[in-house]
């Protein structure tokens, strides 16, 4: 399992767009892929799953990945997640 | 009698026409049990007009043209396929019509329901109001599932529309028909079907409540896509003075347009380069199509972010390969990656960044993953021998790392030519200024590189002190700030004093408000986002060099932001005349420039 923190740096938070981006890559591998807020959780693998999250500008989210190609699509989605969302920040969980 | 309704400008231009109303409704349907027999029917018949839903979407989408704007336009698209086929929508619905036995369009609006119930929940209002995206969605399945009942959008042959609702997806197959334009109860800004109609060039006016009770069809009705204004039977004077703004419009749009392929030089003969920012090897016809003289920035780590792991030099070779080529033989600059360190070490404990913006990213974070950098720089060496190759490195601040990126150049060349791969004797290297450390030293900078580049937006932000994706403190983020001035024209008298050349490729570069202080600060090259590029040649055109110049010397020597503002609007204001309406005057202050940048936000 591989987990990764990132704090929301788009203005409008986790949209449309973005999320769709998400959804679609994470549909691309076998792994389960969840993001958490507080303590409400997201299938990346959907769309609508993730914008009810509802993720807001500066809100820190979880990335969590467990499965048979964790390795390559933790490294996919944090890099997705970078380019349009969001920053990392490193450590681990408190 | 002539009515007048205020909404907001959702698209640009003026349309004029003859009003069609139509109030559209969900299409009819029954709520039906199923007998224990047809569930399996009921679900393959929901399961088809989802694959001809989907089948409409990627028609649409393949009948745009490779323009720019239409990115935005895909993306919309590829967001509606992603809802077709989401879990909480698509399986969500099949499970419905299984278990509870009842038909699909009964299923469908039980899962459009809860779907809604979830959304309404959400406190940010733009994200609530994604679920409309949905809504459009299940009435364009309710409608393939209900062949009889004809959308009366569909009817339509030309003229205004004024309808309650409509997706982005109708107002694209509208724009095959006669419509000079569009106006909607629902939408703002932001809506989809807005980003929709500027990539169209469709007049619209969004978000007037109300409208289509008022307006009847056959009525006489001005669109003004730029104010928000609709006006329903308008009196000759005032359709009059509008058929004149029509004209002028689609005459400057046209005339900007064939600024695409001509030189940026300014009425006495001062020349720019005009070059456009690209992410992906994908855009680079369309750029050529809107006049870039080359690729001022390649943002190179989007190629990585395609790929699930991290691409070995070859296929960074043939990739490159195929970017300088396709350009050639205007020149590809590649801005080596400029990620934060963390993305590409997942396993490797780097510490908690508290501060990501200030910690190890770009050139710090490729001088310490030397194996990554390496492959990089290698694999664009090789590319140059098909083209124009110019490279930069970002986020410079200090002179060791100019010196030691030009040390692991010097070895990789030796390395290569070892190996009997051959490369361009003469590959340009700039470095991007965006730190201001880097405006300090610049004098020592200029000596060891080809070319400098400035990245405007870090630049600001690191000089002011200003996050300005941080709403509290975004209006002192100000491009016009005397000591940014200074600081371009500081590195531009150090850059030319050497004999090298200067670029901007930040959000400055693209702005039409920002152009001429460029200009008039000595720039010798623009990058920019490749839409606006015809209309930055334009305006560049209308420039007299030494007129900017001089009065760019006299805003040096305010202290304020509020005096250079006032004295630059003052003379451009006068010098652009002809161009008033593409100059977005409102920018020039916090809020305006606020407000533009949530919307921009919006849309990427």
């Amino acid at each position: 399992m591989l987990t990764g923190f990132f704090r929301i740096k788009n203005q409008l938070g986790l949209h449309a767009r973005p999320a769709a981006k998400l959804a679609k890559l994470a549909g691309q591998f076998c792994s389960e892929i969840k993001l958490i807020k507080a303590n409400k959780e997201a299938d990346v693998k959907s769309v609508l799953d993730l914008l009810s999250l509802a993720c807001r500008f500066d809100e820190e989210v979880k990335l969590i990945v467990e499965g048979q190609d964790e390795e390559k699509a933790f490294f996919s989605i944090t890099l997705l997640i970078e380019a349009e969302i969001g920053e990392r920040i490193n450590g681990t969980e408190v | 009698m002539e009515q007048r309704f205020k909404g907001i400008g959702a698209s640009p231009g003026i349309g004029i026409g003859e009003v069609v109303v139509i109030k559209d409704k969900r299409p009819r349907f029954i709520y039906q049990f199923l007998l224990n027999t047809d569930a399996n029917q009921e679900v393959k018949r929901f399961q088809q007009a989802v694959q001809k839903v989907k089948e409409e979407i990627d028609q649409l989408k393949n009948n745009l043209s490779y323009k720019a704007p239409f990115k935005e336009v895909k993306q919309i698209l590829e967001t509606y396929k992603g809802i077709l086929s989401d879990p909480m929508f698509y399986q969500a619905t099949i499970n419905r019509i299984k278990e509870e036995k009842i038909n699909a369009e009964w299923a469908l609006m039980k899962s459009l329901q809860k779907i809604e119930k979830i959304f309404g929940e959400i406190e940010d209002e733009y994200l609530r109001q994604r679920v409309q995206d949905v809504q459009h969605i299940t009435n364009r399945i309710l409608n393939v599932l209900n062949p009889n009942h004809k959308k009366n959008a569909q009817t339509f042959t030309g003229g205004i529309l004024i309808t309650h609702d409509l997706s982005p997806a109708e107002a694209i197959k509208l724009s095959a028909k006669q419509i000079s334009g569009f106006v909607t109860e629902t939408g703002g800004l932001t809506s989809h079907v807005a980003i929709v109609a500027q990539a169209l060039n469709l007049p619209a006016v969004v978000g007037i409540k109300g409208i289509t009770e008022h307006a009847k069809s056959g009525n006489l009705a001005i669109v003004d896509g730029q104010k928000g204004i609709v006006i329903i039977n308008p009196t000759v004077e005032v359709l009059n003075k509008y058929k004149k703004k029509q004209k002028q419009y689609h005459i400057f749009c046209k005339e900007i347009g064939s600024y695409a392929h001509l030189p940026a030089q300014t009425i006495d003969g001062h020349t720019l380069k005009v070059m456009a920012n690209i992410e992906l090897f994908e855009e680079v016809p369309s750029i050529l199509e809107l006049g870039a003289e080359g690729i001022g920035l390649f943002r190179t780590e989007f190629f990585y972010i395609q790929q699930n792991v991290l691409p070995d030099e070859e296929s960074l070779y043939q990739y490159f390969t195929k970017v300088v080529k396709a350009v050639h033989p205007h020149p590809v600059t590649f801005r080596t990656l400029d990620f934060g360190g963390d993305k590409m070490t997942a396993h490797l404990d780097l510490g908690k960044e508290v501060n990501p913006a200030l910690g190890l990213r770009a050139i710090r974070f490729c001088l310490k993953q030397k194996d990554i950098f390496k492959t990089q720089l290698r694999a664009i060496l090789r590319a140059s021998v098909h083209g124009q190759v110019r490279l930069l490195f970002p986020l410079i601040s200090s002179l060791e790392e100019i010196i030691e990126t030009k040390q692991i150049l010097t070895s990789l060349k030796k390395e290569l030519a070892a190996e009997g791969y051959t490369f361009s004797s003469h590959i340009p290297i700039g470095i991007m200024v965006e730190v201001p450390s880097a405006v300090t030293l610049i004098d020592f900078f200029v000596k060891e590189v080809d070319f400098i580049s400035i990245g405007t937006n870090d630049l600001i932000q690191y000089a002011l002190a200003i996050d300005r994706d941080n709403e509290q403190v975004a209006y002192l983020y100000e491009p016009l700030h005397p000591a940014v001035l200074k600081m371009i024209s500081q590195i531009v008298d150090a850059a030319h004093k050497k004999g090298i050349t200067v670029s901007v490729c930040g959000e400055m570069a693209r702005n039409p408000l920002y152009v001429p202080i460029l200009v008039g600060l000595g720039v010798d090259e623009l990058s920019l986002k490749a839409q606006n590029i015809p209309l930055i040649k334009r305006i560049i055109c209308a420039l007299h060099f030494k007129k900017i110049h001089s009065l760019v010397q006299k805003l040096l020597t305010m202290g304020s932001a509020q005096e250079i503002k006032r004295c630059y609007l003052q003379q451009l204001r006068i010098w652009l005349k002809d161009l008033e309406g593409f100059i977005d005057y409102d920018y020039i202050t916090a809020e305006g420039r606020n407000e533009r940048r949530r919307q921009e936000n919006r849309m990427h």
